[in-house]
């Protein structure tokens, strides 16, 4: 029908949110995701680490004031993935009248 | 399966996928006011950048210890917003921000270029320091409207 296929691996609640916050930035610290997605550390790690298996997000650890600091950032391919996804949402979204405006 | 059911599975996938849509846009909104870059940073940009070419007001002795620590200065800024905020984000990302920060980069080669020139013309040092007061205005200017595309990019971002 649209053509475009919903992502299952993004289209957890989570997970969406994870991706719509890094496809806007370069990098975005572990903590300010976890803040606003609103779930603990471990939860958002299994989520990490799933978007880090499909190849879509980059875990980077960076040391500073002797404090260790854990960046995230998504790949060209989850960039691509977020992006189809995106549109895909859109489309179905927009397949009834009054829905997705 | 029905039709009527057909239809209403439909509906519901479409009423599913404008719920995940809200989701990602209000990520987006929260995100977006979380970017705000704090008040002195715009103007504290512009010192360093117009620093940099004022500094060739002074002695050739001292002239590159100053532009040095104007350099100082604008890569300190950014580490400072970047642990403050959470976030990275280069300044030549696609879209209006790059038109933003090409624009500062030729109007700093510029300012530069033109402080040099009336350097030697101008021996009391002068020249040098209208450039850099001048560049510090439109890189202050600048940043700010970097800061606001950004903003803008961030909640226009989705499709």
């Amino acid at each position: 029908m649209t053509g475009l296929q919903l992502d299952p691996v993004i289209h957890a609640p989570v997970r969406l949110q994870i991706c719509a916050i890094l496809s806007a930035t370069g990098e975005a610290e572990f903590s300010l995701v976890r803040d606003e997605t609103g779930v603990s550390d471990s939860v958002l790690s299994k989520h990490v680490k799933q978007l880090e298996d499909a190849g879509y997000l980059k875990v980077r650890k960076a040391t500073l004031a002797s404090r260790q600091r854990t960046w995230l950032s998504l790949t060209k391919a989850g960039t691509r993935a977020i992006t189809t996804h995106f549109l895909a949402l859109k489309r179905l979204a927009a397949t009834i009248p009054g829905v997705g405006e | 399966m029905s039709e009527g059911e057909g239809d209403a599975e439909r509906a519901n996938a479409a009423r599913d996928a404008s719920d995940a849509l809200s989701l990602a846009r209000g990520a987006r909104e929260r995100l977006a006011a979380r970017a705000v870059a704090p008040w002195w940073y715009a103007p504290a940009y512009g010192l360093g950048c117009g620093g940099v070419v004022a500094s060739l007001a002074l002695p050739n002795d001292v002239a590159p210890i100053a532009a040095l620590g104007c350099l100082l200065l604008l890569i300190a800024l950014y580490a400072i917003w970047r642990r403050r905020s959470g976030l990275g984000a280069s300044g030549y990302r696609a879209g209006p921000t790059r038109r933003i920060s090409v624009g500062i980069a030729v109007a700093f080669l510029a300012a530069y270029t033109l402080a040099l020139l009336l350097r030697d013309r101008y021996p009391d040092g002068r020249g040098p320091i209208i450039c850099g007061v001048v560049l510090a205005l439109l890189a202050a200017l600048g940043s700010a409207a970097w800061d606001r595309a950004w903003r803008n990019a961030i909640l226009d971002g989705l499709p």
